[in-house]
């Protein structure tokens, strides 16, 4: 989860952060409607912002299944994310528990140590 | 005692003035009643006082009392002779115009005249012409004598007497002391209080041989006792003392208290025996029952097996049921389901005679006296056999409670401490300040002492002991021991019959571990259960029909973590102490409540 190597899960607010960043990130949360044609999906980010994803156009799959997921990809705005894969994580999430854990793992106290 | 030819050269002097001071004087003034005034007694009467108590079988049915005119030369005044003393007079120590120096006396109230007793003197002659012309103080006017007992041969003057008479049974030596002034050290004490509970007639039997006794708690202003009367003192008292009734109890043997056989909170007990007095009180003031409660939250606050009181409103009346103790014997119980204005509610169990006896609707408000808290299931009360309960008490607490039922509390829902228990580490018995880790517990050396010690875990398992996990039990419920195969059945000792088929209750000894060591757990039929999510029976028709899915399943249950609360004890294997730790609840973890607990720890002082 570091940030030279992986993808950092971030929330709705950190998400500007990142913008041309050149490393996707992860935003774990709660899907809460797809459009009409499918290019794309609403979720609702652990500090209760909401995210637009924009999903593959077919044949590529997005993959999302479940109610609660996180969507790995690249910043387009400080709203936007541009799907690339996708994890489903069951139906009964505690968010707030999952944005507590993203604020502490930017805690400079914990950031090494930690995470 | 001086001899009196050197007395004879000594002026004697009466301390003049003390007559009246001891009559109007302040009673509680000590430098007045601890003077030792030099008086004369001019005459000495023998007063025949029957105890009219109707105690059969009081031994001291008949006391001769002595009623001695005493004068300080300016005043004379009516006293009463302590019968420790009795003796002076039958020896002809004392007589008629004896002075002496009263060393000890105390003050006797019936209604408002009082009365001095003579508790010990010091003759200093006999035998002087009377000092003095004295007048009469405290001789009230005759009263026709009104006493209910047997009115006693008086032949002087003091109409005080039919008064002394009518109450004979008050002419003890002493005031009303309070119960927590009793020791075994002091015996003329008198104390007047209200049973508050009387037990059963049991029987005993120990190497001296059988017998009989009953008990019962006695309460007044400034605490409560417990008084037992045994064999042939059961068949007198056991009718006379009733519930909720006043007496004036004197004469009973101190002795102190066999906690373990008693909760009252008395460092000393009374045994009730042939020289013990107990009158009947119909007075008005009267000591009221007093109680100590606790608020259904406030129990969690509370040891294990403490003993409490609680004023609640019953909310749910279970059945009798019919349950065998440990001692093979059947008892009644009855759960109760009560409720309080703290939003809790707990199940309060009865036993015995008082489960079979309750009879208040649910909605009743109903104060328990000497409950004990208890951890079976989640925390809930039994109401002990030496406790009392009092249905809509009339007092203040009480009425507050009915008004906030019926205002709508009994429509809130309840918390309940059960609950808490169950439910996966959210308070209840995990104590998550108190988690060790296993290096701790071993290293603090928890169960190495007496008594047990518990902690709470968490930890993983790592091991299972897979051979002999299992043991065919009794299926009767509550007994659990184990069976052995017959010819014609599974026969159980304890219930003293044989089954069809056993049920196969776990023994489980597993290794866990966490991250600083490992130790080794026992559990039983529970622990079992969660580890494989099947009973022993289920678990054992697996093992005869697809050993390989069995062991599966048993392999299975390795790895899991689970919070747990322990108890550590001490016990010896062939001459060797052993710590042996035992599961007391073990609990799956909800992740959602352990990872707000540590995001919690992370944004605490200790993180910072």
């Amino acid at each position: 989860m570091s940030d030279d190597q992986g993808s950092p899960r971030v929330n709705s607010a950190r998400l500007k952060n990142y913008l041309g960043a050149g490393h996707p990130v992860r935003v774990t949360g709660k899907v809460l409607n797809f459009s009409d044609d499918e290019t794309h999906l609403l979720m609702e980010a652990p500090d209760g912002g909401k995210i637009k994803v924009l999903l593959p156009p077919p044949p590529q799959t997005h993959g999302v299944t479940d109610t609660f997921v996180e969507i790995v990809g690249t910043v387009v705005d400080a709203s936007t994310i541009k799907h690339m894969v996708c994890i489903n994580m069951g139906s009964d999430l505690d968010l707030n528990l999952v944005n507590q854990a993203i604020e502490l793992s930017f805690d400079s106290k914990f950031r090494g140590r930690l995470f | 005692m001086t001899s009196d030819l050197s007395l004879s050269l000594i002026s004697l002097s009466l301390t003049e003035g003390i007559c009246q001071r001891l009559n109007s004087g302040d009673k509680d003034d000590e430098s007045l009643w601890n003077s030792k005034p030099t008086l004369q007694f001019l005459s000495i009467k023998k007063v025949v006082a029957s105890n009219n108590a109707g105690a059969p079988g009081n031994s001291n049915s008949v006391i001769d009392r002595y009623r001695i005119i005493i004068s300080d030369g300016l005043h004379f005044l009516q006293a009463m002779l302590a019968t420790q003393l009795n003796f002076l007079v039958e020896e002809d120590r004392v007589g008629k115009n004896t002075v002496a120096v009263i060393e000890n006396m105390s003050c006797q109230h019936i209604m408002d005249k009082r009365l001095v007793i003579l508790l010990g003197l010091k003759v200093l002659q006999r035998d002087v012409p009377k000092i003095g012309n004295p007048s009469p103080l405290n001789i009230p006017p005759p009263q026709p004598a009104s006493a209910p007992g047997p009115a006693a041969p008086v032949s002087s003057s003091a109409a005080a007497a039919p008064q002394l008479e009518s109450r004979p049974a008050m002419n003890r030596a002493n005031p009303i002391y309070p119960i927590v002034a009793l020791t075994p050290y002091q015996n003329n004490w008198r104390i007047k209080v209200r049973v508050v509970q009387k037990s059963d007639i049991r029987h005993y039997s120990n190497q001296r041989g059988e017998g009989r006794l009953f008990s019962v708690t006695l309460m007044d202003d400034s605490g409560e006792i417990k008084g037992t009367a045994w064999n042939t003192m059961v068949d007198e008292l056991f009718e006379r003392l009733q519930e909720n009734r006043v007496y004036f109890v004197s004469k009973a043997r101190v002795n102190l208290a066999k906690k373990k056989f008693s909760t009252v909170s008395n460092d000393y007990e009374l045994s009730l025996d042939r020289g013990t007095e107990i009158e009947e009180c119909h007075d008005v003031d009267v000591p009221v029952i007093r109680y100590n409660f606790v608020d259904l939250q406030g129990l969690q606050g509370l040891e294990k097996d403490a003993v409490c009181d609680v004023l609640v409103v019953v909310k749910d009346v279970g059945d009798l049921a019919e349950i065998m103790t440990r001692n093979n014997k059947m008892t009644q119980k009855r759960d109760l389901t009560v409720v309080d204005n703290t939003k809790f509610s707990s199940r309060l169990t009865l036993w015995g005679k008082q489960a079979e006896q309750f009879n208040s609707s649910s909605d009743s408000v109903i104060a328990f006296k000497g409950v004990r808290v208890s951890e079976y299931n989640g925390l809930s009360l039994s109401l002990l056999s030496s406790g009392s309960m009092a249905v809509d008490p009339d007092i203040p607490e009480a009425h507050a409670l009915k008004g906030w039922f019926i205002d709508g509390g009994a429509k809130t829902s309840f918390q309940s401490h059960t609950q808490a228990g169950l439910s996966s580490g959210a308070g209840g018995p995990i104590n998550r300040n108190e988690m060790r880790t296993i290096l701790d517990v071993k290293e603090a050396q928890l169960g190495m002492s007496d008594k047990p010690d518990f902690f709470s875990m968490r930890a993983t398992i790592m091991h299972i002991k897979t051979d002999n996990i299992m043991y065919p039990a009794c299926p009767t419920p509550q007994c659990n021991k184990k069976v052995m195969e017959t010819h014609d059945g599974w026969r159980c000792e304890k219930c003293d019959r044989s089954h069809e088929k056993p049920e196969y209750r776990y023994i489980i000894s597993m290794a866990v571990g966490d991250y600083t060591s490992q130790i080794w757990l026992s559990g039983f039929n529970d622990i079992g259960n969660t580890l494989f999510g099947m009973t022993g029976n289920e678990l054992r028709r697996l093992q005869e029909e697809n050993e390989a899915k069995a062991n599966y399943i048993m392999l299975n249950a390795t790895c899991q973590p689970y919070n747990f609360t322990c108890r550590a004890s001490q016990h010896s294997f062939n001459e060797q102490n052993r710590v042996r730790y035992g599961i007391q609840k073990m609990l799956p973890l909800d992740y959602r409540i352990e990872a707000q607990a540590l995001a919690d720890l992370l944004r605490s002082p200790w993180a910072q």
